[in-house]
């Protein structure tokens, strides 16, 4: 059997799946900062938000190949996460809330699109 | 077994007073429970590895339980984090999240701050008041995070199950060089080793050996070519984008790492093993862009200390060798010697790996590149005598790999010799000794990895005295008042980097005790004097200074009148001085 197979997955479950729970964290990593919580849970969702979320929009493309799904979201959000904060200490705009925001939003769609299934939208449509 | 193993550990761990540390490091402070769990550890594994179809989850759970227990073991044992220059760190990231801003005459890492102001982003993001947050548990994170690419990386060659979970073992396993702290070195290498996993699966070279005499056909065989996703173009652009933002983030996190990328991807196209050339070209240019734009303020006055080391490379390994192998005792000459074996152990398994796989006809050059190449360094850069510890770091993934082919070089796609396997007695012996050798090489490594890591725990470690003298220190100073130490290894610089006036010693005045003194009784101004047993711990195992020699400084210090005892608990001492007019010591 090729190795591919061990790694492919059904894709329409696993990619609504994880759009989901990008939204999930977005929504809690965004609503600690608005609430003002402390403590560790905010701590463990701003990690897990910048090394997940910026990328995931990028891995969501590969979703039926799971190993390079996982290096191309880490590597992305990594990367885009180091590029946001030097643009913003370059320029003197140095606003991480302001950035999480913006990730937030330039993401959110695509996990929008992505969690709701292709034959939902179109039952919607023709309703 | 599994879980045995981590009940044993856990108890293990809670039972384990670093303070007992030898001069062999960590490892003679842990008791026997915790060889124990590393010996149901490793069996579990190896027997799971037999099993054809041991469950993904309980290798994973295997995995994450040698992660926690070697990487995460100062994080469970030590009341504090450890290493002085995770806390510089921490420093640089406290910089950045008061001002949103870098300095780079401050230090030359602030010229190359992407990594910092990374972190000073999530810090603010999370809501917290200091990146020591962060340091504690930074090396279990990222030793985690090496994982995914390196499955991808031997998924890319072909490698099967059972040689894939060896060779994650083996990174893990094999990570003693204690580089993985909260330092953009480790982080450079998350996405290093990201890009490069994610060009070889997505662009791997194809068809070479048509390219090369009858000969050398051999050596070019696809052996990197393993399966590849069957990617549309417009996806694979989608991975080229993301390749380019790979690239730009080394250029702008670590000083090493930027310059090493043009010449590994470069040898990659060259050798036909990566398709698009371009990466190299965008890696090389990018690196110069940003040292002539965002590090300039380094190099204008530093160019000496970039070029002085090229092309010296009897220099630039004996200063990596020579400082840190001078040794004062038995038991850390063998930490030591276990250290340079660990190293020497990397390169020729991966090298018997390497063989193993050509006999078989696949010659996996991208992998073997990929361990070699960064030992180049060394012909460039003595980078404070830390090139090869460096090299040895970026060696790690690949040699990894790579080695996992010395133990089970079968491909995915060859037959398995499970179904031409025999019961005879025969057969069962050598299957059964096999299954020895393995169990105690895999005890073994481990053991060798959290003996040649933590050997320098003595000073490493921080302890509460000394945590709590800082913290005293940055409650009483004042902007502008001096802190002075008489070594660099120290938990402090965590903040306010630019409100005091920092004064480690310099390495090169330990070899003279009026200079060191000198150094502890500055001539000028006021602020504290923080003595520590860590600092003379460092001193006596690097330097190689005489068990007793600051206690003898400290005596000479308080004999000049200027010093005051403000601070002590248990090894740590904190000093206050005020010095209104020149201070003449030793004819000074």
């Amino acid at each position: 059997m090729n190795e591919m197979a061990s790694f492919e997955q059904p894709a329409g479950i696993e990619r609504e799946w994880l759009a989901l729970a990008a939204l999930v964290l977005t929504s809690a990593s965004l609503g600690c900062n608005i609430a003002g919580i402390g403590g560790g849970a905010r701590a463990v969702l701003a990690v897990t938000f910048f090394l997940t979320i910026p990328g995931l929009p990028f891995g969501l493309r590969f979703v039926a190949d799971r190993a390079l799904t996982v290096v191309i979201v880490v590597g992305a959000s990594s990367a885009i996460t180091v590029l946001i904060s030097v643009v913003m200490v370059e320029t003197g705009v140095w606003h991480p809330l302001l950035a999480q925001a913006i990730i937030a939003a330039a993401t959110a769609p695509t996990f929008l699109r992505a969690a709701v299934p292709h034959h939902a939208r179109s039952d919607r449509g023709r309703q | 077994m599994t879980a045995a193993a981590a009940i044993t550990g856990g108890l293990a761990i809670w039972l384990v007073d670093p303070a007992r540390s030898g001069d062999a490091g960590l490892v003679t402070a842990m008791g026997p429970l915790y060889f124990v769990a590393v010996g149901l550890l490793v069996t579990a594994f190896v027997l799971a590895l037999r099993a054809d179809h041991a469950p993904g989850w309980l290798l994973s759970a295997q995995l994450a339980l040698l992660i926690v227990g070697i990487h995460g073991l100062p994080a469970l044992v030590d009341a504090h984090p450890r290493f002085f220059s995770a806390y510089l760190h921490a420093g640089f990231t406290d910089y950045i999240f008061r001002h949103g801003a870098v300095d780079p005459l401050l230090d030359a890492r602030m010229s190359w701050p992407g990594f910092f102001s990374a972190a000073a982003m999530i810090q603010r993001v999370a809501g917290l008041d200091s990146a020591l947050w962060f340091v504690r548990w930074f090396p279990v994170l990222i030793t985690a995070a090496y994982l995914a690419p390196a499955s991808l990386l031997c998924r890319s060659m072909g490698a099967s199950r059972r040689a894939r979970w060896i060779a994650l073992w083996g990174v893990v396993s094999l990570n003693w060089v204690g580089q993985d702290y909260f330092s953009p070195q480790a982080f450079a290498l998350l996405l290093y080793l990201c890009l490069v996993a994610v060009a070889l699966t997505v662009f791997p070279g194809v068809g070479v050996e048509r390219r090369l005499p009858a000969p050398l056909r051999r050596f070019a065989r696809d052996g990197d070519a393993g399966p590849t996703s069957a990617l549309d173009p417009s996806s694979r652009v989608v991975v080229w984008c993301v390749l380019v933002l790979l690239v730009g983030a080394i250029a702008v996190s670590h000083q090493l790492t930027p310059f090493l990328l043009p010449g590994v991807l470069g040898a990659l196209t060259v050798t036909g093993r990566l398709r698009v050339k371009s990466l190299a070209i965008i890696a090389a240019i990018m690196a110069i862009a940003w040292l002539s734009y965002g590090a300039s303020e380094f190099w204008k006055g530093h160019l000496d200390l970039i070029f002085s080391g090229v092309g010296d490379v009897g220099g630039n390994v004996s200063a990596g060798l020579s400082k840190r192998a001078a040794a004062v005792s038995f038991p850390r000459q063998m930490m030591l010697d276990v250290r340079i074996a660990m190293a020497a152990t990397l390169l020729i398994v991966a090298t018997i790996g390497f063989l193993r796989r050509l006999r078989r006809g696949a010659a996996h050059v991208a992998m073997l590149l990929l361990t070699f190449l960064p030992y180049l360094m060394v012909v460039a850069q003595p980078y404070g005598g830390e090139t090869l510890l460096r090299s040895t770091f970026f060696a790690l993934v690949p040699g990894a790999c790579l080695g996992a082919f010395a133990i089970a070089p079968r491909r995915t796609d060859e037959p398995s010799p499970a179904a031409a396997r025999t019961k005879s007695t025969r057969r069962r012996l050598g299957a059964f000794a096999y299954f020895l050798i393995a169990v105690v090489a895999g005890a073994g490594l481990v053991v060798a990895c959290v003996t040649a890591r933590f050997g320098n725990e003595r000073f490493e470690r921080v302890t509460t005295g000394e945590w709590d003298a800082m913290h005293w220190v940055y409650g009483h100073a004042s902007a502008g008042d001096s802190i002075v130490t008489v070594s660099r290894n120290l938990s402090w610089r965590y903040e306010g980097l630019e409100i005091f006036h920092y004064l480690p010693a310099a390495d090169e005045i330990y070899a003279d005790r009026l200079a060191l003194l000198t150094h502890a009784v500055p001539a000028s101004g006021s602020g504290f004097l923080v003595i520590t047993k860590s600092q003379a711990e460092f001193g006596t195992a690097i330097y190689g200074l005489r068990p007793g020699w600051l206690e003898s400084l400290e005596r000479a210090v308080n004999g000049t009148g200027h010093f005051d005892l403000v601070f002590s608990e248990g090894d740590a001492h904190v000093y206050r001085f005020d010095m209104g007019v020149a201070t003449t010591i030793g004819g000074r």
